[in-house]
């Protein structure tokens, strides 16, 4: 495994991302709220360009929001731009589909500059 | 040619494994510690004369669903011997009986011998810039 910068933090806020090619793969690193999370730019579907999409929320609508609907997660979910399939940024879970999840990539923050581990 | 590919062995990279490379690439040795047990390693007489570096990218049910090939390199002395084709073969008969439902990669648009060789192997044009060798269509 090898550390790999990716830029300061100053210059990754809090609701932002960017898309980085590391060897030979694009990966989309995020920060929700502080906290760092990269996953592949490859969606589960069709192969698309999962990272360009827009990170947002989701609805839902569960024993937890009172079976009644919900935004929940707003600002850790990203949308394929091709066809809206939804993942979870903390994780890499889809959404649509419980069993397929979106490998993680560790991230750190050391000495002000954020590292991807991969 | 066939004497020598009969010395030829195909084997899994161990998790955890650093495999030695040597200096089979202009570009520098990958030493990435292997995590996913999907990578190989050609062989003869127990030298490395070539490598497939491999990473899962996404998972279905914990087992992976979509492969992407981090590097392939072949000793420049065992080129035009089909080495890459046998870690290939390797790496799709594992990742059919798996499940794997598409391998994935990024070669550059001027490397035309590269290019030819993975759409030989079954990697197609994705409109994203990337190569994809489609499993579940076998």
């Amino acid at each position: 495994m090898a550390e790999h910068l990716i830029a300061p933090v100053e210059a990754s806020a809090s609701g932002t991302h960017r898309v980085v090619k590391v060897r030979n793969i694009e990966i989309g690193v995020f920060n929700v709220g502080g906290d760092f999370y990269a996953l592949p730019n490859v969606c589960t579907h069709q192969f698309g360009p999962l990272c360009e999409g827009t990170v947002n929320g989701t609805t839902a609508c569960d024993a937890s929001t009172g079976w009644k609907f919900a935004w929940v997660k707003d600002g850790e979910i990203i949308t394929c731009p091709w066809h809206g399939l939804e993942f979870d940024l903390t994780t890499g879970q889809c959404l649509a589909m419980p069993k397929v999840r979106l490998r993680s990539y560790p991230v750190t923050v050391e000495e002000g500059m954020v590292k991807l581990i991969l | 040619m066939s004497e020598l590919l009969s010395r030829l062995v195909i084997r899994r990279l161990g998790v955890g494994e650093r495999p030695a490379l040597g200096d089979l690439t202009a570009g520098g040795v990958d030493t990435r510690e292997q995590t996913d047990c999907c990578s190989y390693v050609a062989e003869i007489d127990g030298h490395c004369v070539g490598y497939l570096l491999v990473q899962s990218i996404s998972y279905l049910d914990g087992k992976p669903l979509t492969l992407w090939i981090d590097d392939l390199a072949v000793h420049p002395d065992h080129r035009r011997r089909k080495i890459a084709t046998a870690l290939y073969r390797e790496l799709g008969t594992w990742a059919r009986a798996e499940g794997v439902k598409a391998i994935l990669t990024r070669i550059p648009p001027d490397n035309a011998a590269a290019r030819a060789l993975h759409q030989q192997i079954g990697f197609e044009d994705h409109a994203t810039g990337t190569l994809v060798w489609r499993l579940d269509r076998d």
